[in-house]
């Protein structure tokens, strides 16, 4: 774990130096209490101070477990997963949110899980339905419509 | 008293008649299915559904309303607990303990305490408003910016400690749901910060898509390293069931949980999440194996259900005797009475007695149907899981999607729930807690802006954080959540030294 | 967690009202283009979350419209929120010519721009109407010193930032009025920011702040329980009904501060002016009808029609006014 220990401190430094950066126009103090800037001030300071703990520790340790990281497989069904729901994001306004969402229902479940087509096709069912039922029908939430309409 | 039974009998009269039965169990229904979808929270899904109470007697819909906010308590708690997906804000500290108990086979336990809990802590607090509530309301005027801010304080000194790993791991992601919530304008003078220029992120980071992708998506892509020839969440039936042990361990958590809660949900400007959140932390303090707390701890899941649930009743209180909106939840309340031609305010429990005391009885009928529903449903429930989770997880993710949708119905909350999603799993990975970042993010905003109103309203003085009794006691508060833990690390290292006569032990830091 | 958004975007400001009557007698069956009705469901876009002041007002007209048929295409409020505002607002920016979608005008879509330096939003829509008004009453603590306005800036005058103001957001309507008995009156307040309507008015009840801006539907609760005393309230005239006609009017005791708050309706850029009248119409209907002015009465509200014709003039001048006001109190990002 010593490599991502001293990734995730190298993070988080950056996170609190690019807050501080970021908020470093603002006023300090305004009148009687503290202004915009105080809050990100410390908590930026708190941020680099415990990253630097973090490094330090991390680099001077000499033995780290192995991480629980996927094997080969594992790790390819995870980016599909993540770039399947992505492309959801990005093809909702163009083919609809719910039509899109039933299109990487079967992604996942037919290529990246290589579940059989008909318990597949059932979960789809079941699971769409009861989004449509619930939340346009019921609820009367406009879903984002593609050019067809739907 | 004598009259105040009166009144309550009256009341009962009122709840008990065939169309307000009728109207209260469909309101617990509504609530306990808006409860469990995620993204709809109790206060939208009521704001969805006032249109069907215009035609309806003010008594009877209220008393539906109401339903379903105290219902979407219960109902919450279903996803948190089965799929680690909140249903409903308040319920994000039930999916971190909740979920564990379900993959230990155990979520029928967790859904079962949680009932019991959120029963018992539902009805104290419909007593407490029955008997005290004129009290209370003056009691919850008392709270103010300062006490907000060392409430909010107290909660954040118990970041370190939660999430099983590193104290210092637990810090840092503290941090970093600190810079999360700093996103957007600032809550006193109206700059924004962190916002990039994109007016998505003027009104902030919203909870919701932060808890629904860290805890949501990151478990289901974390899941999918797996290959699925084993199916792992197989239960036994015995373990569907409370044990007496079970019993045993929670009773007193549900007790301190809904007191927390309560006292938290009076208060205006705190509300069901903030009262989960410092019921939960309480409850770790007080547990007598707190070591669970992160990776399945029953008394935990016990104390922050039975806290949203008493805090949703509590926030009724300034409500109904002030006419003040305490949550979001009683804020569309008020304006279903103010759409039926009621003006609530400090008159309405002499003004509308058929409906304030129609509505007290009504919860305790409410949360007798919820019990009811839920205790049998619970194994049920639970028994879902039994579904092979290759089959769940494409619906978790995109019930996920679609409800991140509903928050706000743009797709910016959707890309922000995948982010934090994305952002989850690398947590997971990085071994990284997440907890912290969740309390963090919601008492962050609570903390900053209280902070600086009490400093507007003592003109700089920071004597107002000990001249106000309330505020002094939560100031020494405060001072002892501080120093215990160091305390006991002192004395643990002396008895460790007494015992042992070594010197190799090493002190590590809170 | 979520900031509060109804409060923050509950109130909007009335202008120029005197001239409101001769220009709804005018403006009513004025305009060349026939009315014409889009067809399938129309979508009123909302800032607010569900339950906020101007999605239940938009709830409560589209059920009347929709129940004495007169549009007769489903209508559907939804809640875009997010973005103070922006987000409903760029939803139906994007919407060019689109007949079925109509956005809900409230303040923030005049006054989100100004503090956030960000392009103004309500000229490049078209307007349809305003068409809901409500007005705002300043109250004291009970305790308080002060009976009457003068007193109160008499008090304000001892010292600067003495009185403490509770209310919501910074920019806010709260604010504003702040602003401009400030200036009216030559003082300083001490304005504490909230969040939101129903944290102020906590801190107000517990004594933690002096004085507030209230909605009549507000105030008049605390009236009758002795828990506030109102001074003024801020429009051109007084209220009619028994319960404020003895409350002055600020203009009554020599300051001349008129603020409020006003609704309505406007449809996306380029809005065939056969929609537009088709929307004039419905409403001048809709305010006629007894469901609606039972409605209105229940909230203490107003109902006077800008009509289409004179709308972008009306939301043009509450541009500038909201503009110099926000300088005054600061807050303003564009010139």
């Amino acid at each position: 774990m010593r490599i991502v220990d001293i990734t995730s401190a190298l993070v988080m430094l950056a996170v609190s130096a690019g807050v501080y950066i970021a908020t470093r126009h603002l006023p300090y103090w305004a009148d009687f209490a503290p202004g915009p800037a105080f809050a990100p001030f410390w908590i930026s300071a708190a941020g680099a101070v415990l990253s630097l703990i973090l490094l330090v520790g991390a680099l001077r340790r000499q033995a780290s477990p192995a991480g629980d990281w996927p094997d080969r497989s594992g790790a390819f069904r995870v980016i599909l997963a993540a770039v399947g729901l992505w492309t959801v994001v990005i093809l909702a306004p163009l083919i609809g949110l719910l039509p899109v969402a039933t299109l990487f229902m079967l992604f996942l479940l037919i290529i990246v899980e290589r579940r059989s087509i008909l318990p597949s096709l059932l979960t789809v069912a079941v699971t769409m339905g009861l989004v449509y039922g619930v939340f346009s029908a019921w609820l009367g939430i406009a879903f984002p419509k593609g050019m067809l309409g739907i | 008293m004598l009259d105040t039974l009166l009144s309550l009998g009256h009341g009962l009269d009122v709840a008990l008649a065939p169309t307000n039965l009728l109207f209260i169990f469909m309101g617990v229904c509504l609530g306990q299915i808006i409860g469990a979808l995620p993204g709809i929270g109790p206060s939208a899904g009521m704001a969805l559904l006032l249109p069907i109470t215009f035609g309806i007697p003010p008594a009877t819909a209220i008393m539906m309303l109401a339903g379903i906010m105290y219902g979407g308590m219960y109902g919450g708690t279903l996803t948190s607990v089965l799929v680690n997906v909140p249903g409903e804000a308040a319920s994000v500290m039930t999916a971190v303990d909740g979920n564990q108990l379900a993959r230990q086979g155990r979520a029928g336990a967790a859904l079962s305490v949680s009932a019991i809990g959120s029963f018992l802590a539902g009805i104290g607090a419909v007593l407490a408003l029955a008997f005290v509530a004129p009290a209370l309301a003056e009691f919850a005027l008392r709270f103010s910016s300062p006490e907000y801010f060392l409430l909010a304080a107290l909660g954040i000194t118990a970041t370190a400690s939660i999430g099983a790993g590193s104290p210092l791991k637990a810090l840092l992601m503290a941090v970093l749901g600190l810079v999360i919530a700093l996103v957007g304008t600032d809550p006193i003078l109206g700059s924004a910060r962190l916002t990039f220029g994109t007016s998505e992120l003027l009104d902030g980071i919203d909870f919701l898509p932060v808890a629904i992708g860290l805890f949501g998506i990151a478990e289901v892509l974390n899941s999918l390293e797996r290959s699925f020839d084993t199916n792992p969440m197989r239960t036994r039936l015995k373990d569907m069931w409370l044990s007496a042990k079970d019993w045993a361990d929670c009773r007193m958590a549900i007790l301190r949980g809904g007191l927390v809660g309560f006292f938290v949900g009076l208060m205006p400007g705190a509300g069901p999440t903030v009262a989960a959140i410092l019921a939960y932390v309480t409850e770790k303090r007080f547990s007598r194996h707190p070591e669970r707390f992160g990776s399945g701890a029953l008394d935990g899941v016990a104390a922050s259900e039975s806290a949203n649930n008493s805090a949703a009743h509590g926030a009724l209180i300034p409500m109904l005797a002030l006419g003040i909106p305490g949550s979001a939840s009683t804020a569309v309340l008020l304006a279903a009475l103010v759409m039926q031609g009621i003006r609530p305010g400090p008159a309405l429990m002499t003004e509308q007695p058929d409906l304030v005391w129609g509505l007290v009885a009504s919860m305790f009928i409410g949360n007798v149907f919820l019990l009811v529903l839920n205790l049998p449903l619970a194994p049920l429930f639970a028994a879902l899981l039994r579904i092979p989770y290759e089959y769940l997880a494409p619906g978790i993710l995109v019930i996920s999607l679609i409800g991140a949708f509903a928050t706000s119905l743009s797709l910016f909350s959707v890309g922000l729930t995948l982010f934090f999603g994305m952002i989850g799993y690398l947590m997971i990975k990085a071994d990284l807690p997440r907890p912290p970042l969740v309390l963090a993010v919601v008492l962050a905003q609570l903390m900053e802006s209280s902070l600086r109103q009490s400093l507007m309203l003592s003109e700089g003085s920071l004597m107002i954080f000990f001249e106000r009794p309330l505020s002094a006691l939560l100031f020494l508060l405060v001072l002892a959540s501080l120093a215990l833990p160091a305390i006991n690390a002192f004395m643990r290292v002396r008895r460790e030294r007494h015992h042992h006569n070594s010197s190799q032990f090493t002190f590590t830091a809170k | 967690m979520n900031k509060a958004a109804s409060s923050i975007t509950r109130r909007l400001v009335v202008l120029g009202f005197a001239s409101v009557s001769a220009v709804h007698i005018l403006g009513y069956g004025q305009g060349f283009a026939q009315g014409k009705a889009p067809e399938g469901p129309i979508e009123i876009t909302s800032g607010t979350s569900p339950g906020g002041t101007p999605d239940v007002l938009m709830r409560r007209a589209a059920k009347i419209l929709n129940e004495e048929k007169i549009i007769t295409n489903p209508l559907v409020v939804q809640n875009r929120t997010g973005g103070s505002w922006m987000n409903a607002a760029n939803w139906v920016l994007n919407k060019k010519g689109d007949p079925n979608t109509v956005l809900t005008i409230a303040q923030p879509i005049i006054t989100t721009p100004i503090t956030q330096g960000l392009p103004t939003v309500y000229d490049k829509l078209t307007p349809i109407s305003m068409f809901i008004q409500g007005d705002l009453v300043l109250a004291v603590r009970p305790d308080s010193p002060a009976k009457d306005l003068k007193g109160l800036i008499d008090l304000a005058k001892q010292r600067e930032r003495s009185i403490k103001v509770g209310g919501s957001q910074a920019g806010s309507t709260d604010h504003m009025v702040t602003g401009l008995l400030e200036k009216a009156g030559g003082v300083k307040f001490n304005y504490i920011p909230f969040d939101g309507g129903g944290a102020a008015q906590t801190a107000f009840l517990g004594g933690n702040v002096d004085m507030i801006v209230l909605t009549p539907s507000e105030i008049l609760p605390l009236m009758q329980s002795n828990k506030a005393r109102p001074l003024a309230v801020l429009s051109e005239e007084r209220r009619t009904e028994p319960e404020f006609k003895d409350l002055p009017t600020a203009k009554e005791q020599g300051l001349d501060v008129v603020w409020g708050q006003s609704w309505g309706l406007a449809g996306p850029p380029d809005t065939d002016p056969a929609v537009v009248k088709f929307w004039n119409d419905a409403i001048q209907k809709l305010v006629a009808t007894d469901a609606w002015k039972s409605a209105v009465n229940e909230m203490f509200l107003r109902s006077k029609v800008v009509p289409a014709s004179q709308a972008k003039e009306h939301m043009a001048k509450m541009h500038q006014e909201h503009l110099a006001v926000l300088k005054d109190i600061g807050m303003a990002k564009t010139q």
